[in-house]
């Protein structure tokens, strides 16, 4: 059977491509018997359905951080300086 | 957008005030470095003072800032790439020679509170940083700028089964990260 390593690494991949047919069905057989493996690929999708469908939300992105005093100074005079 | 709409280029006077908050936070949650992420700000107002004549009033000038921070903020990544040193392979230490987990990972027994949004964005970029370079930049690229494989071996010069392995590398990085992040959460009570 698939070993936990090969396993994790295709459980990454069927994130970015599909799996080749006969990849799939050993990925299947082996996540339907290890429960390790079938936490992770719960959480990996979690976690990738989190950012993909935050990533681009412009308001949200980032926990509310903000320019210091010092940096917004610096960048209004970098940007006066650029217009002259 | 919420509130889009506004179609006119305000006085580059104004940027700072009206967009650097916006922008910096942009660049925060993608290169997990605020001088970098100020950096890349300051390049990016730069280049859309020289190019604001190219602002045709079609988009919201939010929108038409972040596509030029978007990228400002593939340069440097690309630039961080070709400098970081090749990684180590972490996967010894997550599995064992017959190829089973070390540390199995416990079931997330709350997963929304977990994913509370301003909590996760800070978690998210502590792990990031605490990730080699390569990862990271992968991981950015694909998942929070969205691009595909072929998109990332075109800006990073690698392969697909590289992509795949730095992205793997990556994820699993996380969420071991992660779960200390989130241990953290569940143990205050009533947050």
């Amino acid at each position: 059977m698939m070993t936990c390593r090969e396993a994790a690494r295709l459980i990454s991949q069927e994130l970015d491509a599909p799996l080749p047919r006969g990849r799939r069905l050993a990925l299947r057989l082996h996540v339907g018997l290890c429960r390790a493996c079938r936490a992770y690929r719960r959480d990996l999708r979690l976690l990738t359905d989190w950012v993909r469908s935050r990533g681009q939300d412009l308001e949200a992105a980032g926990e509310g951080s903000r320019l210091s005093e010092a940096d917004r100074r610096r960048l209004e005079e970098a940007l006066a300086g650029a217009r002259e | 957008m919420t509130e889009g709409g506004d179609r006119t280029l305000p006085d580059p006077s104004e940027w700072v005030e009206r967009y650097g908050d916006l922008l910096y936070r942009y660049a925060l949650a993608r290169l997990a470095d605020p001088d970098a992420a100020r950096d890349v700000v300051q390049e990016t107002l730069l280049s859309a003072v020289k190019g604001r004549t190219s602002f045709v009033g079609r988009a919201d000038p939010r929108t038409w800032l972040v596509g030029i921070l978007k990228h400002k903020i593939v340069d440097h990544i690309r630039r961080i790439v070709r400098e970081a040193p090749a990684d180590d392979d972490p996967e010894a230490a997550w599995f064992d020679s017959s190829g089973r987990w070390r540390n199995p990972f416990g079931t997330v027994t709350e997963p929304d509170r977990m994913l509370d949004s301003r909590e996760f964005w800070r978690a998210l970029r502590r792990c990031l940083a605490g990730l080699p370079r390569r990862q990271a930049a992968a991981f950015v690229l694909r998942e929070l700028e969205g691009m595909d494989t072929a998109g990332l071996c075109q800006e990073l010069g690698i392969t697909a089964t590289n992509a795949w392995v730095l992205l793997h590398r990556a994820r699993l990085g996380l969420r071991r990260c992660l779960e200390k992040e989130w241990g953290r959460v569940a143990e205050e009570p009533n947050r």
